[in-house]
């Protein structure tokens, strides 16, 4: 085989690439190394809060995700393709948009909110539960919408060939279509982790800020940047290193 | 006994049978593609809705439109053999044989019994076309169940081994207790594996009968296609057959009345001279085409009667496309039958 | 201080002026990566120090108006709070500024001068986002400048002016400006009656 990759084509990947690398060295340059030490021992609070934050939305992002995402590929029934459309809505929507939805609904006076705090005595905005919910919220549908696609792409004979092996809907599911659609799902967590690791704009208006409990590391980077922007930067060199090795360990997802 | 009654649509088509079938008997559904032929296994498996009508077995009714019962394919007591096997391309031979089981020591014993007792750890993309075929048939046998069915067993089997799977599958079915029932689209895969053929075509039931039925008393252009001879239809009266084209076929013995009639293609004459002697049919035609088969020359004569004929390679030396003919049948080789 | 520009320039008499009121650090690093901004007004002295230093200050900073904090509570304010040391009170979901903010700053400080330890459940990133938390029903209470209790929604409470820290807001015209004599123009043009009656109007002190 010749030369793979048409000029033009190389042009636009090598202009495409450049955007994306610019920003990413500029900010290795500019990290103030000596510093740096100090900057990351002061952000424990702000790392511990977020990982256990995007953890546990990952959990639930794909505990939920998964199910709604075979629902989604193997329903049929009227409206399907409007729900599959209002799941994925917020992938589109502003994060900050996300979040006035939550306060609109889970918030205090809000009609599941209030209900919870009148019969259990439970206020999810300013928690660490609140924040959980806000990026599982934003997580939820890039699993779903990577789950689906993997459920799509697999051959739905083998699941009747395994009903007529006496396998009903469950097995089928567990035995037969999920270890086919390990690659995808493997994909969909690492999406979805990462969507909740950087997730801002609906964790700070419905879970609020506050260290230790609700400041995660972007909103930890926020506010750093109003304080002290060089330290911003220290802490942006953590969410990078992490987010590398994550995307690192993960590479077999794609190649797959 | 198994019945089955179904009435309904698929691609285009309507699907309208009414079938019996009995465990002592190995049966075949023969018919050409889109005849509704795997349709017919999918509703017997429960993959698909009978539209309206029923399924019953043994006096369990496993669908039932006018008493709303449906039973999913993984309550009914059904062994599919999809076309190419299908196996579970994530599971090894074994797991997928013992898939439907409890109990994975029978799944050892029929891959052994097979001959594929080497392959229990192998992974289906390492199997030839044969074996996978083989081992999907364990796989659906292992639950001992009420109707096998069996979608195409040798399509996806290489020529080369085709012969020796088809005996091993012979073998099996007469072994194999209960309902049996393959669809094929391959008279020879009929011959040899059915007591019983049911012919489907555009989704009806055209002919029921042994192989020697279909082969003597063909009832459609399709199933003479199938068997390989000639067919004609026509008002008989005194022996002859008068055909839709004006032509008249003389037959030995053939009752008056609406009439079918078969010619065996190599019961038929080519002269390049108008022959002399006893035979009733004669006549001059033209050859359409010359077509080498593997050991003998299948020549298309047209005229006044179409019909196929087969002569041996010396034989077809004499002629080239295009050429006047005279054909010439005896009257015991037309075969009439009334309609 | 956002909704003042959009009257001040009018009345100046220049709608499209380029002003940017940021937090103080975004701004000044935004000033030193070079944008080209005519007139900076911030509450933030420091900042104003910043960019004198930077060089960048046409001439030195001016002050043109003062702000004062006070609580904003839900209209009608349900729970009964009458000053600072109501916010105390560990059953109540107070919000304040983030001290990273001017606002957020002046307050930690009072509240410290004061003594009060207030448990917030959220620092947020600015006085505006205070305001909607309050309004939202979400807080019970919150510390914002008092020009914002002029809009509707929230009912305001008073902080004792002994405590309560004095806000000043600085005006000064940049070097980077397309225009630096018109935007010293401006800057001269805050002190006059006409702009003083605006930014009155909206609850800022002289």
């Amino acid at each position: 085989m010749t030369r793979v990759m048409p000029r033009r084509l190389a042009v636009l990947a090598g202009i495409g690439l450049a955007l994306l690398l610019v920003p990413l060295i500029g900010l290795l340059i500019r990290i103030p190394w000596t510093g740096l030490g100090g900057d990351i021992a002061g952000s424990g609070d702000a790392v511990r809060v977020s990982a256990v934050v995007s953890g546990l939305a990952t959990v639930v992002a794909v505990g939920l995700g998964v199910p709604l995402a075979w629902l989604l590929a193997r329903g049929s029934f009227r409206g399907l393709s409007l729900l599959r459309a209002a799941v994925l809505l917020p992938i589109v929507l502003p994060a900050v948009v996300s979040g006035v939805a939550l306060l609109a609904a889970l918030g205090r006076t809000g009609p599941i909110g209030g209900l919870l705090d009148d019969l259990f005595g439970i206020t999810l905005p300013f928690t660490t539960a609140g924040a959980v919910i806000a990026a599982s919220f934003v997580a939820l549908p890039f699993v779903t919408l990577v789950a689906e696609a993997g459920f799509r792409g697999i051959n739905r004979d083998l699941e009747e060939v395994a009903a007529t092996l006496g396998a009903g809907p469950w097995r089928r599911f567990r035995r037969i279509a999920l270890p086919q659609a390990i690659p995808a799902l493997a994909a969909g967590v690492v999406l979805g982790w990462a969507r909740a690791l950087g997730e801002f704009g609906a964790t700070i208006t419905f879970a609020g800020n506050l260290s230790g409990r609700t400041q995660t590391l972007p909103l930890a980077i926020f506010f750093e940047l109003e304080r002290d922007p060089e330290a911003a930067f220290s802490l942006s060199l953590i969410l990078v290193v992490v987010s590398l090795v994550v995307l690192t360990a993960a590479r077999r997802t794609w190649s797959r | 006994m198994l019945t089955c009654r179904a009435s309904a649509s698929r691609n285009g088509f309507r699907l309208q049978i009414e079938l019996e079938a009995s465990p002592e008997e190995i049966v075949a559904v023969v018919g050409p593609n889109g005849a509704g032929k795997s349709s017919l296994l999918r509703i017997l498996a429960g993959l698909d809705p009978v539209g309206d009508g029923h399924v019953a077995v043994d006096g369990e009714v496993w669908e039932d439109t006018a008493a709303a019962i449906r039973r999913p394919p993984e309550d009914r007591s059904v062994g599919y053999v999809p076309q190419a096997g299908l196996l579970f391309p994530h599971m090894s031979v074994g797991a997928n044989v013992a898939f439907g089981t409890e109990r994975p020591e029978q799944a050892a014993g029929w891959l052994d019994r097979l001959g594929l007792g080497a392959l229990v750890d192998a992974m289906p993309s390492e199997l030839s076309g044969g074996q996978a075929q083989l081992a999907a048939f364990a796989r659906a046998q292992v639950r001992r169940p009420t109707v096998l069915l069996l979608d195409e067993p040798l399509a996806s089997v290489d020529a080369a081994n085709r012969a020796a799977i088809r005996r091993i599958l012979r073998r099996e079915l007469r072994d194999t207790p209960g309902y049996r029932i393959l669809v094929t689209h391959d008279p020879l895969e009929a011959a040899a594996l059915a007591d019983r053929v049911i012919v489907l075509d555009g989704g009806q039931i055209t002919q029921v009968g042994t192989v020697d039925d279909l082969r003597s008393q063909p009832r459609s252009s399709y199933v003479a296609e199938l068997v390989g001879m000639n067919f004609f239809s026509g008002e008989a009266s005194d022996g002859a057959i008068e055909l839709a084209s004006g032509a008249r076929l003389v037959s030995a013995s053939v009752p008056d009345g609406p009439a079918l009639a078969t010619v065996h293609p190599r019961a038929i004459s080519l002269y390049v001279e108008k022959p002399t002697g006893s035979p009733r049919n004669v006549w001059l035609a033209r050859i359409a085409s010359i077509e080498p088969s593997l050991d003998q020359v299948r020549v298309h004569v047209t005229g006044p009667i179409d019909l196929v004929a087969e002569v041996t390679r010396a034989g077809a030396a004499a002629f080239s496309e295009g050429d006047e003919v005279w054909v010439a049948v005896k009257a015991t080789e037309v075969a009439g039958y009334p309609r | 201080m956002s909704e003042a520009t959009d009257e001040l320039a009018i009345a100046f008499g220049e709608p499209s002026i380029e002003l940017s009121v940021a937090g103080s650090q975004v701004l000044v690093a935004q000033v030193r990566e070079g944008a080209p901004l005519d007139v900076i007004l911030t509450a933030d002295e420091a900042t104003a120090t910043d960019l004198a230093r930077l060089g960048v200050l046409i001439a030195d900073p001016i002050v043109f108006a003062r702000n004062r904090l006070a609580i904003a509570v839900a209209p009608g304010n349900p729970q009964s709070i009458t000053g600072l040391s109501d916010l105390a009170d560990p059953n109540l979901t107070i919000v304040l500024a983030a001290p990273e903010v001017p606002a957020g700053r002046y307050t930690a400080q009072m509240l410290e001068t004061a003594g009060i330890a207030v448990s917030a459940s959220s620092l947020e990133p600015s006085v505006r986002a205070v305001l909607a938390k309050v309004e939202l029903g979400e807080a019970d209470a919150g510390i914002v400048y008092r020009t914002d209790l002029n809009r509707g929604g929230v009912s305001g409470v008073e902080i004792t002016d002994g405590v309560n820290p004095v806000t000043e807001y600085f005006a000064a015209a940049l070097t980077t400006s397309s225009d630096p004599e018109q935007a010293a123009a401006f800057v001269a043009f805050l002190t006059t009656p006409v702009a003083q009656e605006i930014l009155a109007d909206l609850g800022f002190s002289q």
